[in-house]
């Protein structure tokens, strides 16, 4: 009887949690329920599946490499099939040569999306936050450094005062406005608006759900433009490269950027299409100039290009996808001069060169001077597969060449650790002025501490000269330079590897995309998806 | 005395010394936290702390509450932990419990599946060794399972999805459900089969064989020729009476798997890309998000503690005498692990 | 001489059969009977293999042969290479390098930390056991993964030494307990007290005889953590935790595995995980070898 009644107790128990845990379940699904019911009503036929990296942020100020700020928000300007910025959340502008001014008329009727009317006051304060904010981790803020004043004398009109003439001032004012209403007082960082970003573009926010790792977007009916064709974008939130891939080829996703590794796989399968676009993007070896080593051996920066195979490079790493680099401005309508491409894989000229500078080698075969070994260490984020085969290979390559290059593996860039540089990656698709914040002294996007009075003045002239054939002389001047005394051992550029399923059309390979082949979306109005 | 309130009572106690085992943990985590290498600041604004002047570091490090002694930063977060305030996520600059609390349900479901499904398939399979214990079936058993053991986990995913979602395209190979699908069981369990079978097949054999061998000695009783004197099946004498005689080491041994399982699950979710706590933890570590690897580790603490407690409570209702049998059965159960 | 020895002697008794104790030389596989031989000699194949890599490999495991792209085994690069032209067949025996010598690391670190813990409580006074015990089921109730997370979180930059560190501090707790139990039983046994009441000091009781008596207890739990540490090094280096990527090991040669998933190159993804697979088991085998027969009695089922 006893053993029975135990019985009986221990099953009811076991009963109870089952319906504990069900019940919490259930409750879990209802309130989900609830929240997805409208998407679950419609179907997905329409709806594009981006298969995108991890997010934290959306927020145009924060998030610069980012697809969704530019599909979520607009700005006064945006940039057109060739780069070049035209009106957006403004009609018209004007520029008045005297005082520096540019004067926007806004467009009539604009609304976020949450139905609040967008204003001139919306302008001011986006301006502001980025010319007065000192907490904003952006690395971009040295882009509005001429900005003297923006003023809103009334709803549909905005007056933009600069200090001095900036040639890239129109490409900078296509960051994307945010809403004052819902941000002003709040620390731009750590504002909720960042999980709930509410915008003027051509995709709305709906929701971001952390549990099944997708934020959904729906387009905009109220867009002042033309309304988008696919109804819906869903994007994966996804931290490993390699499960962009698995995604798309098991029909998880429509689109992803891959790299070219992985790119690869689909270009013989019918139902994939690849579309490659052309990048800004360039990777390379950048040398933190503050570290005690390169303080010292600044003057053996350049002469490292001797000594590495780029094409091979290309060839291997990047399938052929890319080319080698010279410049950071290869790329842009005003760089890519070619007597700045000063560095043909020579090992030869490297050992003469280096020996001319005074380096001399061991008895391991590295190279020597004052005692202290040609080494340093490179630090590569784990993620990117592309860099840490790049960096492999180059360790590899100047191993051969003498020179110890340590690669170092971090998931997050660590500037206080000491190490000499890292595997950088950037892109200047628009004006060249872009790479002004990466290379002048001081700058906001200046990390590794590079200074070149000649860069220096150089950049700054190309920023205050209107005349365009002058400009590309001072550009092709800087990417001279820049070579003779380099700070950034420039490697390869790559391509935008695309894939999408074959049911996707639209895509636009006019555009050069930049960094992290972003930009993709710039056309997304016109594309439309049959799946 | 009752014996409900002693009970109640031994609850009591050791709710009381988890509790202060937690304190302990969270005393350490977080003075792991301040030693490592990295500063905080730096995490929070990234690049733009090398153009800030040190008065607006300052200003940050104040609103941060990076400003105070180490103890100071200590028991304001402790205070501050008991409101359920955890402190901003360095990464997502959002309330860590805003980050987490989503992606809790999912690693229950995950965790509690699985936890479920490798004890009854242990027990199964302990059973049908055991009866055929030292012929073919249980030698090849023995030998596949222990093989499964110990192929890591993470290479099995990577197989799997190989095999089932890229060249067969049966299961998908990502994600805990697909689009507006959230409440939608068949599409959930369709994203927990890859994972599920990882997660199995890497502890199943760790327990299925402890059974077994406790089975084994149980088969060895006396009692077991006066049941088959009586003329009871085997499978009967199995079920009836041996089962119920090891019940209490099968459940002990649950109360301390949870951990174990609980750590199948960061590899599962980091293969399969299925968003919880486990992959949240991996990237946490990775970025130095201390203030989320702090509510991490409380919240796995705490389910650990939930899961235990309520095992040993089950197994005092079926057996109050249990306390010196569970010296005994802990002892054994220990004996045929090795390290975890 | 023995027919002589008849006519002499006559013997008596039913069925007289005379006893010739033979001297017992069983066969040379007689003896092998039960002895995890197949598993000896593998491991041994591939430790041997490991030790003597240099002379093996036909390429240098640390480069790229930039023109030998995602090559299927041939008679050139045995293993085939990966897609960056890394030929596997040398990367397995200098990665086979250094996950042994993590296992062996971690396992001695396992056993020191382990035995002595577990000797100290066993021996204490029941306050300091209690407590001590207490204190391993504390860290025992956290998933190892995340002890180890939040070790490589605050270590930095790894080496073998440093990740054979973290993992052996981890993983001694259940080890730390079984000797605990095996020493609170043989302690009361008479040779230890008899030992005591001479005056032998503590430091001399568990050298001469606890730890004599223990060792049979825990060698099948020692051997196969070298096996655990060693999966242990492959998931650090999945989940990006692990050595630096200068250093070759199966873990982190496995921790590619995904990202040849999609181009087919199943070698690059099967051939390590066999590699180590095998040795885990071999390994695993050797210490069940060790392990104490329980059920020797026949079942009465």
């Amino acid at each position: 009887m006893r053993i029975k009644n135990n019985r009986r107790k221990l099953i009811t128990i076991i009963l109870l949690m089952l319906c504990l845990s069900l019940s919490a379940c259930s409750g879990m699904n209802e309130e989900d329920d609830s929240k997805t019911k409208t998407a679950e009503e419609s179907d997905l036929s329409n709806t594009l599946i981006y298969a995108g990296e991890s997010a934290d942020t959306i927020n145009p100020i924060l998030n610069t490499h980012d697809e969704l700020p530019n599909i979520i928000f607009s700005g006064l300007m945006k940039y057109d099939a060739n780069g070049k910025p035209v009106v957006d959340l403004s009609e018209s502008y004007e520029y008045d040569d005297e005082a520096n001014t540019y004067t926007f008329k806004l467009r009539k009727g604009v609304k976020w999306h949450d139905g609040t009317d967008f204003t001139a006051d919306d302008v001011v304060y986006t301006y502001e936050v980025l010319t007065k904010d000192k907490t904003l981790s952006a690395s971009i803020t040295s882009n509005y450094e001429d900005i003297s004043s923006v003023t809103a004398p009334d709803d549909h009109t905005v007056v933009i005062k600069l200090s001095k003439y900036n040639a890239a001032m129109l490409d900078y004012f296509t960051m994307g406005i945010i809403p004052k209403h819902l941000l002003e007082g709040e620390d731009i960082n750590t504002a909720s608006f960042n999980q709930y970003p509410v915008g003027t573009g051509r995709y709305k926010f709906v929701d971001w759900d952390t549990a099944g790792g997708m934020i959904t977007l729906e387009r905009n009916e109220d867009y002042y433009e033309k309304v988008p064709n696919i109804e819906r974008v869903i994007y994966k939130t996804v931290s490993v490269e390699s499960t962009k891939a698995t995604m798309l080829e098991s029909g998880e996703a429509d689109l992803a950027w891959l790299n070219a590794n992985y790119a690869e796989n689909f270009r013989d399968k019918d139902q994939f299409k690849n579309i490659d676009f052309q990048t800004a993007d360039f990777r390379g070896m950048s040398m933190n100039l503050q570290s005690d080593y390169w303080k010292k051996n600044a003057d053996s920066i350049g002469v490292l290009n001797y000594a590495i195979n780029k094409q091979e490079i290309v060839d291997s790493v990047l399938k052929g996808r890319g080319f080698v680099a010279y410049s950071p401005i290869q790329l842009n309508a005003y760089g890519g001069n070619k007597a700045a491409d000063i560095y043909p894989y020579d090992l030869d000229k490297f050992a003469k060169e280096m020996e001319a500078l005074g380096w001399t080698k061991n008895k391991d075969g590295i190279y020597e001077r004052d005692e202290e070994k040609f080494h340093f260490t490179i630090q590569v984020r784990d993620y990117e597969e592309e860099r840490v085969d790049i960096a492999n290979i180059v360790s590899t390559m100047l191993k051969k060449a003498g020179v110890d290059m340590e690669v170092v593996l971090v998931t997050k860039f660590d500037w206080e650790a000491g190490y000499n540089g890292f595997l950088y990656g950037s892109a200047a698709q628009f004006d060249p002025d872009m790479s002004y914040v990466g290379f002048v002294t001081n700058a906001s996007g200046n990390t590794m501490h590079y200074s070149n009075p000649k860069v220096d003045e150089l950049l700054k002239t190309g920023r205050s000269t209107s005349d365009e054939n002058e400009r590309k002389k001072i550009y092709g001047e800087f990417e001279v330079a820049y070579a003779e005394q380099p700070g950034i051992v420039l490697i390869s550029y790559l391509d935008g590897n695309y894939v999408s399923i074959s049911g996707l059309d639209g895509l636009d390979t006019t555009r050069v995309l930049g960094h992290h082949a972003v930009g993709v979306m710039w056309n997304i109005e016109n594309w439309t998806l049959n799946k | 005395m009752d014996r409900r309130t002693v009970i109640l009572k031994k609850l009591l106690t050791r709710l009381m010394g988890f509790i202060a085992a937690m304190l302990l943990l969270s005393i350490i985590v977080f003075y792991i936290a301040r030693l490592a290498p990295g500063d905080p600041l730096q995490s929070f604004y990234g690049d733009a702390v090398e153009s800030m002047t040190t008065q607006e570091l300052q200003e940050a490090r104040k609103r941060l509450g990076l400003d105070a002694p180490n103890h100071i930063q200590y028991i304001r977060w402790i205070t501050n932990a008991f409101h359920g305030e955890f402190g901003l996520s360095l990464k997502y600059k959002i309330p860590v419990m805003e980050v987490v609390s989503p992606l809790i349900g999912n690693t229950l479901i995950l965790g509690g599946i699985s936890y479920l499904v490798v004890f009854i398939f242990a027990i199964l399979l302990a059973i049908s060794c055991a009866l055929f214990e030292d012929t073919l079936f249980d030698r090849i058993i023995c030998k596949v399972g222990t093989a499964a053991y110990y192929i890591p986990a993470f290479w099995l995913g990577v197989v799997l999805v190989l095999i089932f979602s890229i060249n067969l395209n049966w299961l998908p190979s990502s994600g805990a459900y697909d689009f507006g699908k959230s409440g939608d069981l068949l599409n959930r369990l369709e994203h927990l089969v890859l994972p599920l079978i990882v997660m199995v097949l890497s502890h199943l054999w760790y327990y299925a064989y402890m059974f077994r061998n406790k089975l084994l000695d149980e088969f060895r009783k006396d009692y077991i020729i006066l049941a088959k004197t009586k003329g009871l099946k085997k499978v009967e004498i199995i079920v009836k009476h041996c089962l119920r005689n090891i019940a209490p080491t099968i459940i002990s041994i649950m109360a301390i798997s949870s951990p174990h399982i609980l750590s199948g699950t960061y590899i599962a979710e980091a293969v399969f890309n299925y968003p919880g706590i486990g992959a949240l933890s991996v990237e946490s570590a990775k970025y130095h998000d201390y203030n989320l690897l702090m509510l991490l580790v409380l919240i796995t603490g705490v389910l650990v503690i939930i899961s235990s407690i309520i095992a040993q409570s089950i197994n005092e209702m079926i057996d109050p005498m249990l306390k010196e049998q569970e010296a005994a059965t802990w002892k054994k159960a220990t004996k045929n692990s090795s390290s975890w | 001489m023995e027919e002589s020895n008849e006519e002499q002697f006559i013997m008596v008794g039913a069925n007289y059969k005379e006893h010739i104790p033979k001297e017992k030389i069983p066969s040379f596989s007689k003896r092998l009977k039960g002895k995890p031989i197949i598993s000896v000699i593998v491991l041994a194949a591939i430790v041997l293999c490991c030790i003597f890599a240099g002379d093996l490999i036909n390429h240098d495991p640390s480069s790229f042969y930039l023109k030998n792209l995602n090559e299927p085994p041939n008679s050139e690069f045995y293993f085939g290479t990966d897609s960056l032209g890394r030929d596997i067949y040398s990367m397995i025996w200098y990665g086979g390098r250094a996950s042994i010598i993590i296992g062996i690391l971690s396992m001695v670190i396992i056993t020191v930390i382990g035995v002595t813990y577990g000797c100290i409580s066993g021996t204490a006074n029941a306050k300091i056991d209690a407590a001590m015990m207490r204190a391993v089921e504390i860290l025992n109730s956290i998933p190892s993964l995340l002890l180890l997370l939040l070790l490589v979180s605050i270590i930095g930059k790894q080496d073998i030494l440093k990740i054979s560190f973290i993992i052996g501090v981890t993983g001694w707790f259940a080890l730390a307990r079984i000797v605990r139990s095996e020493v609170r039983q043989i302690r009361n046994y008479e040779y230890v007290l008899a030992a005591r009441c001479m005056g032998a000091n503590f430091l001399h009781v568990m050298y001469r005889h606890l730890i004599p008596n223990v060792v049979s207890a825990i060698l099948f739990v020692v051997i196969s953590s070298i096996s655990t540490s060693m999966a242990m090094e492959s998931t650090l280096s999945f989940l990006g935790l692990g050595l630096p990527i200068d250093v070759i090991s199966w873990g982190s040669m496995l921790s590619l595995a995904n990202r040849a998933l999609l181009s087919n190159t199943w070698w690059v993804i099967i051939i390590p995980g066999v590699f180590l697979v095998i040795t885990l088991l071999v390994i695993t085998n050797i210490g069940n070898y060790f392990r104490k027969e329980t059920n020797r009695r026949a079942s009465n089922l």
